[in-house]
Formats: structure tokens, sequence, C-alpha cells
């Protein structure tokens, strides 16, 4: 391919040698300097395009075919006139002298045009190492974006402390012994028999892996750069993810001694009651002895209460972490509904109830177990704060691709500024707290289950005439099945 | 006896089911209020003998309700904490508390602090001039002090004044800002290991077992309480 273009061009310059030649032959006739300077000019041309070999060969050539064709004797390479030698020679010597300078400016150019692309190379790459995120996707795209911004074959990136290659491209000539060797030295190397360069990658003076390039050379300089823009790149995505971490390490600490304090809290008003009531009956002397009736039976609610707290705080840390499977499957509202009744049967004692739910409803897609209860805390929740001789109402309705239950109280309602609080950890009604027993955590893990069907749980209220919460489960579509 | 009134001031509904029952079984007469509200309300009413103040509470929290009670009379108020509070004690305190006990409490401990702040207001209004025991006799007119066997023990004046304010509140804790105020004036106050200095002295001269006080207890991070001996009779100025 090379030869072929360089013998185009020899052929080419060779050329128009003779259609110089053969233009003062035989259309115009002109003196020896015209023709000379015409020679020069072909020259001149030839040597800007293609370089000082070219130019060389046909300077020559220019000088036998000027002799040969234009100095007398004309038609023999012999002079007559010495003083035609001294123009000959001086004919050689501008022509090689003059081609060589405009090679060289040809080549100063070419090089400036390299050097600017090569910035502007580094510009790009730079702006897209500043894109990537985290430190796994930057180490993989790094390559990537090297062969691309600077049309190179291969690339790879040898990162020391994880002792890990990150490759992309084809050919894979890329010596991974080589790439350990300058990382260590420090030392690009160009190997330019097979255009190949390896290069440290460093943060200030400290190397931290080495880049492998295929498929073409790049100046030094530029390789240089590359080096330690990548390393910076590096760096400060590690510095970022780091900062990251220590922020939520930190959010998470913080939730953590929140969530420790209000258990503390819920965990030990009942122990108070519990040892208050014990060291009570223990102490007391026959003649001062307490009602131990009622002594007792607070110790028994109240080991109750410790017990439904342990058991929602496993219940929400489980949630909170993820850790929790739905058995979805389409159930009937109805038979969910059903259940969640029965199992509320002593707490709600003689409260009227009312059940309201359309023949027609379509199947919903739910663990039926765990929406029973979110049914069960949300009518406890209905039963605790409102009136006992107030009715409860369950009905529902489908909505687009869901069905809404509502659970309805006509309790006292929730002020405005409760309603996004209620459904926070261990929140309690600010004038209820001290009315209802309760953990705190009803509301919230009601809402988590919800959540994790794809639905919503929410409240709508009115002061001074009730409450309603509804949450909404996804219609089952024909064809789902259980499990 | 006329019994005495106590006013329970706690949002836990089973907490006040608890002290009601044990205490009524104790012969006092009890009173209840679920907030601070209420309970300001029902002190300035009823005017109990003895307030028992829950620390957490909604709306007027303990604190706040404990400055309002003080506000308007001189009633001994016994707070409920928690335990690690440490600064909630001393806040407690400073806001006009009598004394403290941390939940959970056993009911014991709970009948001694009442019993002793009861006794504390019966007889508040004498002063006390000596106190005369088996093992510690203090006179306060002569600013003099013996021990065991009548054995005279040397107090530095500073000492004695400790001592003084000390036997004062006997039974009740007293913050370390409150000592350092009465016995170094009251621009001192923060200069804890002053008092930690002049306790520790007093405490090898009066103390059985200066190691293990009896006499002078130290409320971690609050303050000190001074115990009368058991066998010990106060005579006051009118007897």
């Amino acid at each position: 391919m090379r030869i072929a273009v360089r013998a185009f061009r020899f052929a080419v310059s060779l050329a128009v040698v003779c259609a110089i030649t053969a233009f003062y032959r035989h259309v115009f006739t002109a003196n020896p300097t015209t023709i000379a300077l015409t020679f020069l000019l072909g020259i001149l041309a030839v040597s800007a395009a293609w370089g000082f070999a070219v130019s060389a060969v046909m300077s020559v050539a220019s000088m036998l075919a000027f002799n040969y064709f234009f100095l007398p004797p004309i038609g023999k390479f012999t002079v007559a006139d010495p003083q035609n030698w001294a123009a000959l020679i001086a004919f050689l010597a501008t022509a090689l002298i003059s081609s060589q300078l405009s090679t060289r400016m040809r080549e100063q150019a070419d090089e400036a045009q390299r050097r600017r692309r090569e910035a502007e190379r580094l510009y790009a790459f730079s702006r897209r190492l500043l894109v990537s995120g985290n430190v796994i996707t930057l180490l993989n795209a790094i390559p990537r974006h090297i062969i691309e911004t600077f049309e190179m074959g291969a690339v790879a990136l040898y990162l020391r402390d994880k002792q890990k290659f990150y490759r992309a491209g084809t050919l894979a000539n890329l010596d991974d012994d080589e790439m350990r060797r300058v990382t260590e030295r420090q030392e690009p190397i160009i190997d330019r028999g097979r255009n190949l360069s390896f290069i440290p990658v460093t943060i200030g003076t400290k190397p931290i892996g080495s880049l492998g390039l295929s498929g073409q050379l790049l100046s030094r300089e530029t390789l240089d750069a590359m080096g330690t823009l990548t390393g910076i790149a590096i760096e400060r995505v590690r510095a970022v993810e780091e900062l990251g971490k220590t922020e939520a390490a930190r959010e998470g600490e913080r939730l953590k001694s929140a969530l420790l304090d209000s258990i503390t809290h819920d965990f030990r008003t009942p122990l108070t009651s519990i040892k208050a009531s014990v060291t009570s009956l223990l102490s007391a002397p026959p003649s001062t002895a307490p009602p131990s009736r009622e002594l007792l039976s607070v110790i028994n609610e109240e080991c109750d209460r410790l017990n439904q707290l342990v058991g929602d705080a496993a219940e929400m840390a489980r949630l909170d972490a993820g850790e929790f499977e739905l058995e979805a499957g389409p159930h009937e509202l109805a038979a969910i509904v059903r259940a969640a009744l029965d199992q509320c049967r002593s707490v709600l004692g003689d409260r009227p109830m009312q059940v309201e739910l359309p023949p027609n409803l379509p199947p919903v897609m739910a663990d039926a177990t765990r929406i029973k209860d979110v049914l069960v805390r949300l009518i406890e929740n209905a039963d605790a704060y409102s009136p006992k001789d107030r009715p409860i109402t369950i009905s529902a309705e489908v909505s687009g691709n869901f069905v809404i239950t509502h659970v309805a109280d006509r309790g006292p309602g929730i002020e405005d500024v409760e309603m996004a609080l209620i459904f926070d950890k261990f929140y309690r009604g600010r004038n209820q707290r001290y009315l209802v027993q309760g953990t705190g955590m009803g509301l919230p893990i009601a809402k988590a289950i919800v959540e994790a069907h794809g639905g919503t749980l929410g409240v709508t209220s009115q002061l001074g005439h009730g409450s309603v919460f509804y949450f909404t489960l996804p219609i089952a579509r024909a064809g789902a099945t259980h499990g | 006896m006329k019994s005495s009134t106590i006013l329970i001031i706690d949002d836990e509904p089973q907490i006040r089911r608890v002290l009601r029952a044990t205490l009524t079984a104790q012969g006092y007469t009890t009173i209840e209020a679920k907030n601070g509200i209420e309970g300001v309300e029902s002190a300035r009413r009823e005017k109990p003998d003895l307030i028992l103040l829950d620390m957490n509470m909604p709306e007027l929290d303990g604190l706040a309700t404990c400055r309002e009670l003080r506000a308007a009379s001189a009633v001994p108020i016994l707070m409920l904490t928690v335990r690690d509070a440490e600064k909630d004690k001393v806040r407690a305190l400073d806001a006009g508390a009598d004394d403290y006990v941390v939940k959970p409490f056993g009911i014991e401990e709970l009948l001694a602090r009442i019993r002793a702040s009861l006794r504390r207001t019966s007889s508040a209004e004498v002063a006390e001039v000596a106190i005369v025991s088996k093992g510690l006799n203090i006179d306060f007119a002569a600013r003099t002090v013996s021990l065991r066997g009548g054995k005279p023990v040397h107090l530095t004046p500073k000492e004695f004044d400790l001592l003084h304010v000390l036997v004062q509140n006997q039974g009740k804790p007293i913050s370390h800002r409150r000592l350092l105020q009465a016995v170094w004036g009251p621009d001192s106050g923060e200069q804890t290991e002053y008092l930690r200095v002049v306790v520790n002295q007093l405490r090898k001269k009066i103390e059985k077992d200066p190691s293990k006080p009896d006499l002078i207890r130290t409320e971690p991070w609050v303050g000190y309480r001074f115990v009368l001996p058991t066998d010990a009779k106060i005579r006051n100025s009118n007897p």
C-alpha cells in the first residue's frame, strides 16, 4: 500500500518534469531562466505536498532535463559554456534547499495540527472521565473512552492496588508484565515497531497503575497528560464515593440512635410499671397489702405490651432491611376482611361494624396474611381512637387498576400537622398518647406492607367527624396464578 | 395521723395505676393528673402534701411543670426521671425539685424518698441546732463536731459550712452548683474540683470508712446527698 503510494508520487513528479519539458519544447519557447523557474515551482509544490524524498528525485530529474533539452548543446548532457555549469549547479542547489525548507514547514504544520488534535482529544477524554459516577463504572469505561476519543485499536488499564486489568478493543498484545513494569518504573515505554505505548498512571508522584495503548502512537506529552488525567479521575471518583459512604454511614447512625431512643423509652415505660408493681407486691407487709389483683393485672397487661413491642420492632426491622417476602396471589378482598374481623373480635367487643363491599369486586393481587395484618392494624387503630359506640365502616371500590379499601371511624379526626407524622415510627397522636396503649409502630408497618404490594396507604380526616384510612392493592389480572 | 395527699402527674396510665394502688395501700390519699397543665391546676386546687412528677411528658414537660409548681408553692416535688440522663437530674434540681427517683424504680425506694420528703417539710420551719447520734454529734451553734465516744473533730471553716448545708438538706440530693454557691459564694458554681477536695477531707474526718461513705453519699454527675445515721436525733432551737 505504502510502496504503491510512493511509486505513484514518484511517477507523478516525473510526469510533471516531462510535461514542463514538452510544454517549453513544443508549445511555447522561453529563455532558460523562465524554464528553470518553472521547474523550481513544480519542485516546490511537490515537496510541500509529498516531502523531501520525492522532491529530491524530481530536482535531479529536472536538472537533467534542463541540461539535455534547454542548455546548448541541446540533445546532449554535455555543457558547452562553463557559465552554464554554474547555472545548473545553482539550479540543483536551489531546488534541493527550497524543497527541504518547504518539507520542514509542512512537517511543522502537520505536527502543530496533530498536537491540536491530541489536545482536543485529551479535553474530550477528560470531560468523559468527569461523567462517570462510581469507581467500578469508571474503571471499566476508561479503556473504552480512550479507544473512542484517540482512535486506538486496544487499550488496557492496570490498577496496582487491585491487581486488576481492565481492557477494551480488539487487539490483545498488551502484555500484563509490561504494564506492571511500567507502573513500578514510572517511565513510559514507547514501542514504535509494534505501535505500542505503555504509560504510568500516577497521582502526584505516587504510581497507582498503568495504561497500555495499541494502534496509534501519540506524543509523549499527550501520553503523560493521559496518565495524569486517568489518575486524577480515579482518585476523584474514589474520594466522592468515600464521602458518600461516610455521609450515608453518619445518616444511618443518626437514624439508629433516634430509633434506639424511641425504643428505650417505649420499653422502659412498661418495665417501670412492672417493676413498681412487683416490688410493691414483694415488699408490702401483710397489713398494708396493696390490692394485689390490680397490680397483677397491670403486670399482665404490660407484659403483653412488651411482647407486642418486641414483635413490632422485629417486624419493622425486617421491613426496613427489606428482608421479607410476599406470597402474593389473587385473593377475594371479602375473605381477607372476614379474617381480619375474626381476629379483631375480642378487641372490638360490642362495637358496631359496617362492611360495605360491592359484590362484583375483582380479586386483588396480595399476600393475604400480610394484608389481613394491615386491616387488623387499621381496625384496631380505628377502635382505639374513636368512642366505643360509634361504628367503624369498611368499604371498597375499584379505581383504575387498583382496589381501594377504606377503614372509616367516627372519632375526633386528625389535625393536619399530624397527618404526615402518624406514619412515622413511634408516633402516637398528641392528645391520644395518654389514652391509648400502642407501640406507635402499627401504621408504619402497615404502610410498608402495602407499599411492598405496589400500593399506597394514606389517610383523610375531618376534625370532629372522623378519619378514613385507605390503601390500594393492584387488581389480579385474569390468568395470574397463585405463588 | 392525718394521711398525706400525694399528687401523681404522669402521662402513662399504667404507672398511675400502680402508684395509686400502692400509695393508697400505704395510707396515702392520691390525686392524679395526666399532664403538666392538669397537674399545675390540680396542685393549686387540692394543695397536696407532695407531688410525684414525671420528667417526660408531652405538652408541658416535667421541667416546665416543676418550675410552674415551684413558683406557686413550696410543696416537695419528687421527679421521676430515666436512667442515663444525669443532665436531666441536675436540671430537675435546678428547676426546684427536691429529689428524684430513676425509672424503673423499686417501690421501697420510692416510698422511702416520699417519707423523707414529707418528714423534711414537717420540720422545715425550725432551724436545726444539733444532731445527736452514737457515731456523730454536731452542734451548729458552737460549730463543733465529735465522733463516737465524744472524740472531737477539727473542721476547717469551709468543711464546716459544707457539712452544715448538707445536713440542712439531709436526705436530699444537692447539686454541685448549689453546694459551691452556698459555701464559696454566688459567683462560684463551676469549680467542682474544689468541692471534691473538701468533700474528701470531710469524709476522712467524719466517715467510719472514707472509701465507702455512709453519711456523705455521691450522686453521680449530680452532687451529694447527706444521709443521717439511723439513730440520729435532731434537736431544734424550739423543741
